[in-house]
């Protein structure tokens, strides 16, 4: 179709039928694929994001204690945390993906614990120790009460998941 | 006013002008160049991945750690590639659909993780608009506008949805200032986790600050959700569309969070480009004016 020119009326409207049948089909797909997948299949998704809103949030912080001798496996602050502060992004991995990592893994398998080690140290850990600590957000009254709760130290020392969680 | 859905956003029978044949072509460029940018990087990441911790999509029917730790998630992303591009230049009906079916395998792969995240939905959406498009209509003009029109048509559906979804998780008490603060406190935790540091920016620290200023701006966000179907329609389309970004703007301000490429497209979508190329166009045809 050249600019300026009508498309002709009876194409037009054959469109119309095949766009209102193609748009029905991905939309009782996309109901289908949510409703049976917990709410997403990439890209159609019922975007649940933010949505259970004042709920406990947990994330992760890394710390490198490489020179922080023995570790001590009480719960802290964020003003508390011991040894180095250590960006993720400094090995290329996504703060977001090792949060999760940490706070939806149940059963610290040997496997799980390596899986983190490769993620925190993808090209080896040239000496250093990683303790990551699994950071929880609460509402209370007015305020938000932030805990930080060491849970494995990877890279030099060794892999040493934290008491608590041993099975 | 028209209410048609296929009138408002397909627009079969209106006249071809030169500046929507460009818009509608730059629409598919970033289809494709965005698919093509989210399969390598997601492929260069499944490389360093080992095990599955929450299987997304099509992660739950097959498994998706045969891509891992080898050279195979980059193989699949130079195969998209390679369909992109001859979906982009030769127009072969069936080259996006093969494109996308690949995107959807990497994007499992590389949110096996746990992240569940959203900033590629709406390119995802866009590119699927192409493959279906290209797949369905003979007629390349037909193909691509409806393409454009299932974007704007995604953008709305989605933007609305999870409107309601904060409605019924939550309910009338979702923009609750508080809930602002326990989100800028994830994201300054995830800030930390990211670089070792935090520093909150001033829009950080008066919604911190003020419950009322942090209230607003989960309203603004709420209401402009609810009522983002309305891009559907033309003729609210823009102005929607316009609030849309402020609310993108507004989270990244407040949380931190960019979601690049939606913004991107939100601007590409958001503003008339086409009437724009069009008029510019229309004044340099036009003949000078003779001086006496």
């Amino acid at each position: 179709m050249t600019p300026g020119m009508t498309p002709d009326p009876g194409d037009a409207s054959r469109a119309k039928k095949t766009s209102t049948r193609v748009l029905t089909i991905v939309m009782v797909v996309y109901a289908v694929t949510c409703a049976v997948n917990l709410g997403e299949f990439w890209p159609f998704s019922i975007y649940p994001m933010f949505s259970q809103a004042g709920n406990t949030w947990h994330r992760v912080v890394l710390r490198d204690v490489s020179d922080s001798g023995a570790v001590d496996w009480k719960s802290t602050t964020l003003e508390d945390l011991p040894g180095e502060p250590f960006g993720a992004a400094s090995v290329g991995a996504d703060p977001i993906d090792l949060a999760n990592f940490v706070s939806k893994t149940r059963d610290w398998t040997p496997e799980r614990i390596e899986a983190l080690e490769l993620q925190v140290f993808p090209r080896g850990h040239d000496g250093q120790s990683i303790l990551a600590f699994r950071v929880s957000g609460t509402l209370i009254g007015d305020s938000v009460a932030v805990v930080a709760k060491p849970v494995v130290v990877v890279g030099a020392v060794g892999n040493i998941l934290s008491p608590e969680l041993m099975p | 006013m028209n209410w048609s859905l296929t009138d408002n956003l397909f627009e079969f029978e209106r006249p071809d002008t030169t500046g929507q044949r460009v818009f509608r072509r730059a629409v598919e460029l970033f289809a494709v160049a965005s698919s093509l940018y989210l399969a390598w990087s997601w492929a260069s990441y499944i490389t360093r991945l080992s095990d599955v911790v929450l299987p997304l999509g099509i992660a739950r029917y097959m498994d998706i750690s045969i891509l891992f730790g080898s050279t195979t998630a980059p193989a699949l992303a130079a195969v998209l590639t390679g369909f992109g591009l001859i979906g982009f230049w030769f127009r072969n009906r069936w080259a996006y659909a093969v494109a996308f079916l690949i995107l959807v395998v990497l994007y499992a792969a590389r949110f096996s993780q746990g992240e569940i995240p959203h900033s590629a939905n709406l390119a995802g959406m866009t590119f699927l608009g192409f493959a279906l498009g290209a797949a369905v209509f003979k007629n390349r003009t037909f193909a691509d506008r409806f393409a454009v029109g299932f974007a704007y048509f995604s953008l709305g559906l989605g933007y609305t949805s999870a409107a309601f979804v904060k409605l019924i998780a939550t309910g009338l008490s979702w923009p609750d200032g508080r809930h602002l603060w326990m989100w800028i406190n994830e994201k300054a935790v995830d800030e930390i986790a990211r670089t070792g540091v935090l520093v909150l920016n001033p829009v950080q620290e008066i919604a911190l600050s003020s419950h009322t200023m942090a209230t607003g701006l989960l309203v603004f966000g709420l209401v402009t959700e609810f009522f983002a179907f309305l891009t559907w329609y033309k003729r609210t389309r823009y102005v929607v569309m316009q609030l849309v970004l402020g609310l993108h703007i507004g989270i990244y301000l407040a949380m931190d969070i960019i979601f690049m490429l939606s913004m991107v497209e939100l601007v590409l979508l958001g503003l008339p480009w086409a009437a724009l190329i069009d008029y510019a166009r229309d004044r340099r045809l036009q003949p000078t004016a003779a001086v006496s």
